[in-house]
């Protein structure tokens, strides 16, 4: 089995509204991305939205999402929509200009064994305070074919703050 | 005039240290970055309306049994799971 890092980005000053991956090598079975993003706004933790091969049909992605937000129990979130969503994992202003965490596994990305790709996830954000917390997981489906690019965008059209990170691995069994 | 947002891309089948490259967004990229903002915005306050009305029935609920008073069913399931 070998680990191997493909790709690290750090955002710099000024920040970015996307984060961008193209061209990703076929040669592996899993890939590993870790996220550590902040968002520029003074409202709530956002999450991002993450788009693979830029596929603009919700009938190719599926995606179920457990989260706790504050106090509130656990619910399950579940859309109809054309991206996969990464709830609650970037901090902000409200959350003590804190980063929030990802990691992210696709599984089976070349799409191979004629299975579609699965995307799981576990993240959140997490202030000095009790009520600044947020956590998500999820599990879903790309059925658009092996996964070559992907891009992340936050889900309030803000900005990703500069510091914030993507270190993207491949996974090799063998 | 604000600046056009901008996205960093990298793409891997380039060599190590020629990859990224920081580049402004399309039309329609600046269009959907749009749409989100204001569904975000949306979203914001339809969770402030939800958190505001849980908060308002469980304070009812609260000064109803304190004063001796029934609850309504609504009231109830705040208090019990």
């Amino acid at each position: 089995m070998s680990f191997e890092l493909v790709e690290k980005i750090e955002v710099g000053s000024g920040g970015v509204s996307q984060i961008e991956f193209t061209g990703i090598p076929q040669d592996a079975d899993e890939l590993v991305v870790f996220f550590s993003l902040r968002g520029v706004t003074a409202t709530n933790a956002y999450g991002s939205f993450m788009y693979f091969n830029g596929e603009t049909s919700s009938a190719n992605v599926d995606y179920r999402i457990g989260y706790g937000v504050n106090d509130l129990e656990n619910v399950t979130y579940a859309a109809d929509a054309n991206y996969y969503n990464l709830l609650g994992i970037q901090g902000g202003a409200n959350y003590d200009d804190t980063f929030g965490s990802c990691i992210l596994n696709f599984k089976n990305y070349t799409a191979s064994n004629s299975d579609d790709p699965v995307i799981i996830h576990q993240g959140g954000a997490s202030a000095e305070t009790a009520s600044g917390q947020y956590c998500s997981y999820g599990i879903g489906n790309y059925k658009g074919g092996a996964i070559s690019s992907f891009k992340i965008v936050t889900s309030n059209a803000s900005n990703y703050a500069q510091y914030s990170t993507a270190h993207l691995y491949k996974l090799t069994y063998a | 005039m604000p600046d056009t947002p901008v996205k960093v891309v990298v793409d891997l089948s380039q060599p190590k240290g020629q990859r990224e490259s920081t580049i402004p967004l399309t039309a329609e990229e600046i269009a959907e970055h749009d749409a989100r903002a204001a569904q975000a915005a949306q979203d914001e306050a339809d969770r402030q309306a939800a958190a505001d009305a849980l908060q308002a029935l469980k304070d009812s609920a609260k000064a109803k049994l304190i004063a001796g008073d029934p609850l309504t069913a609504e009231e109830a399931d705040t208090l019990v799971i």
